[in-house]
């Protein structure tokens, strides 16, 4: 499918992932434009909710970017999201949908160029998946 | 004499008792049966007939209990309270009279998630220590629970089991006097491995002066090999392998593992028979019948006493 | 609490299978409490029931709601309107099972489903972590135990002691079950009432349980 152009919703913390982007914009390492980017106040308060209906809307894939562990402000919100994750994750797989659609990454702000390489990871995933058969029956 | 039983004469006259104990098939051939219990002639006072056992479907012990009694054996009922309620435990215990039995042995009985049937309804209508004191009422009052008369009593001679090795330890012989309390005539323990533990358990019996209340029969189960051991050790829940049984069996060859946890066994009974408060052996050879006669024979338990 | 979990999705959308709308009634009551069927667990459900049918091409159109409580008549009431000005082909309760029988009882024209499993009556041991602490029995001992329950919470709801499979602290039916007998036991040493378990617990009447049939009670005092 060549013309292909994943739709990826990703949720990123305002904290470290957030001065991660701003350090990659600064080197001239900017986000694709199929990315929507959310910046929320941590990961912790992603919720399941938010996941559901992202992917509900038809996103083809759905990531969130997290503090490293132990660098959460808020502690354990990292944790928490990682967690939702792997529920919402259980779920995909539960109604038949890929739960590689969905997923997190770990990120800080002295890690500018990687940005690079999770970006291109997702879309490379999202890409062999193909689009979200939700998308799909939206367009059809 | 409460029951009259050749248990009870034996333990009475003061003589060294040997229980066996036979499981029932998983399937409805009676020669098996017949078999497995023509090892334990004479060499017995009495047979357990376990009442499916680790909750697997086997044949009825009653039934069991029957043809024993039709070889001219003797047997012991045992009666689990996870299958039967209040109703079918009473009724069952007046069938079970009605035959012939004359010893039957009250036990809570394993939990059904570890057998054949895990999604099963149980039924634990009364435990054991209850179980025991509704025997008893039916013995000695005549009655059953709803206080109804029997017409013709029933007269048996009560057993019940006891882990000097479950938790918490210190509670073991309370609930040893508890059902003493409740009833029982003679206790047969779990297989006994850790020789020092049930000694302490032991002594606090003899203390309380629990042992002249009832007979204790010591159990033991011969280890036919290392990996045996080592299950028992590892997954059966309450029961205590010391180490040292296990380097025993170790130290031998595979094929003279058996011969060697024939002569632990046999040593394990020449020492309980010198503790004082213990009345007699409860052997427990599972599906190892054939070496009973070999066992009792090391272990001087043989002849049997004549009793009538 | 009544507590309770969500039936697997699979065994959900086998029940809507034939259905194009449906209306998912959530209770605030003891499942929004055990995270099981309150508001967000109504979303959560509705979205991934949404996803499921759509994927298949066979969309499924589903109106969310969370009812106060369930167990009565009153908030059930709430019920008609949006029955009566709409198609639902079905209507699946989130509630403990009290919810859907009390839905089915008041509207004889609707299929009712239930998309919870009511497991038992407890409480939270930690966040996410729920344990059985009670089973109605209709007549409680509890005191006589130190306050832990030997009904609900021994495997065999002996009332005597601990059984030979009592080992380290643990029942022998599951390393992830306390042995309650155990937990009673040093409980009462605690207490200094160790006496009190050398008496025989007399044999248990069961008929204010089950045992004795559907129960119901009754308060004159209360009723109109
Ligand atoms: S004794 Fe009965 S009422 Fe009391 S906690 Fe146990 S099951 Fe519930
Ligand atoms: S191990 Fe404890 S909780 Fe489990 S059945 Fe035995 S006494 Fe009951």
């Amino acid at each position: 499918m060549p013309d292909f152009e994943p739709k990826i919703i990703l949720f990123y913390c305002q904290f470290c992932p957030d001065k991660g982007i701003n350090s990659a914009c600064a080197s001239n390492i900017s986000m694709p434009s199929n990315f929507r980017k959310i910046r929320i106040p941590c990961t912790g308060t992603v919720d399941i909710l938010h996941l559901m209906h992202a992917l509900e809307a038809g996103a083809d894939g759905v990531f969130v970017l997290a503090c490293k562990e132990g660098d959460c402000h808020n502690e354990t919100g990292n944790i928490k999201a990682q967690k939702r994750i792997t529920y919402v994750r259980k779920l995909m797989e539960d109604i038949g949908l890929e739960p590689e659609r969905v997923g997190i990454y770990y990120f800080n702000s002295s890690q500018g160029p990687s940005l690079k390489n999770i970006t291109q990871e997702i879309l490379e995933k999202i890409s062999e998946l193909g689009p979200s058969p939700l998308g799909l029956s939206e367009a059809a | 004499m409460k029951a009259g039983s050749r248990l009870e004469k034996i333990l009475e006259a003061g003589h060294f008792a040997v229980t066996g104990e036979l499981g029932p098939p998983r399937g409805a051939d009676a020669e098996v049966i017949k078999k497995k219990a023509e090892h334990l002639r004479n060499k017995v006072d009495s047979i357990n007939v376990t009442d499916n056992q680790t909750s697997v479907v086997r044949m009825c012990s009653m039934a069991v209990c029957k043809i024993l009694i039709e070889m001219g054996l003797e047997p012991n009922l045992q009666m689990v309270c996870r299958d039967r309620n209040r109703i079918a435990i009473q009724s069952d215990l007046l069938g079970a009279y009605a035959l012939g039995i004359r010893n039957v042995l009250c036990l809570s009985g394993d939990h059904n998630k570890f057998g054949d049937h895990p999604q099963c309804k149980n039924v634990f209508d009364l435990d054991s220590m209850q179980l025991i004191a509704t025997v008893k009422r039916m013995r000695d009052e005549g009655k059953l629970l709803s206080d109804q008369e029997l017409e013709g009593g029933v007269k048996f001679f009560i057993g019940a089991a006891a882990n000097p090795f479950g938790d918490p330890f210190e509670f073991r012989v309370t609930r040893l006097a508890k059902k003493i309390e409740a009833g029982v005539d003679f206790i047969q323990t779990q297989c006994i491995y850790n020789m020092e533990k049930f000694k302490t358990w032991l002594d606090q019996a003899n203390d309380e002066g629990l042992t002249e209340k009832c007979y204790i029969l010591a159990g033991v189960t011969p280890l036919k090999s290392v990996g045996m051991a080592r299950y028992m050790q590892k997954f059966v829940p309450g029961l205590d392998v010391p180490e040292e049984y296990i380097t025993r069996l170790k130290g031998v060859e595979k094929k003279k593992q058996a011969a060697e946890g024939i002569k632990i066994c046999v040593e394990q009974i020449e020492q309980l028979r010198e503790m004082k408060g213990v009345a007699g052996v409860h052997l427990m050879a599972i599906e190892w019948e054939h070496k009973v006669p070999e066992i009792t024979e090391a272990a001087k338990l043989l002849p049997r006493p004549e009793v009538d | 609490m009544i507590v309770a979990e969500r039936k697997p999705i699979k065994e959900i959308l086998a029940m809507v299978a034939d259905f194009k709308k449906i209306l998912l009634v959530g209770c605030k009551g003891c499942v929004t409490v055990c995270n099981a069927g309150g508001t967000k667990e109504v979303g959560i459900l509705a979205s991934a029931l949404k996803i499921a049918r759509k994927k298949e091409g066979n969309p499924i159109e589903i109106d969310e709601m969370t009812l106060e409580r369930q167990c009565d008549p009153e908030y059930i009431d709430q019920l008609e309107e949006p029955l009566k000005n709409n198609n639902y082909d079905a209507v699946l309760s989130m509630a403990c099972s009290v919810g859907p029988q009390f839905i089915a009882r008041r509207y004889d024209n609707i299929l009712v489903y239930p998309t919870l499993n009511t497991c038992f009556m407890g409480g939270a041991l930690e966040h996410g972590v729920w344990a059985e602490f009670c089973q109605g029995c209709g007549n409680c001992i509890i005191h006589h135990f130190g306050g832990l329950c030997p009904i609900a919470r021994c495997s065999k709801s002996l009332m005597n002691g601990p059984c030979g499979g009592s080992a380290g602290g643990k029942c022998e039916v599951s390393p992830d079950i306390d042995c309650v007998w155990h937990l009673i036991y040093d409980r009462m040493k605690q207490l200094g009432k160790l006496d009190q378990l050398r008496e025989i617990f007399p044999i248990k009447d069961w008929s204010t349980s089950r045992d004795g049939g559907p129960r119901k009670i009754v308060r004159e005092d209360l009723k109109k």
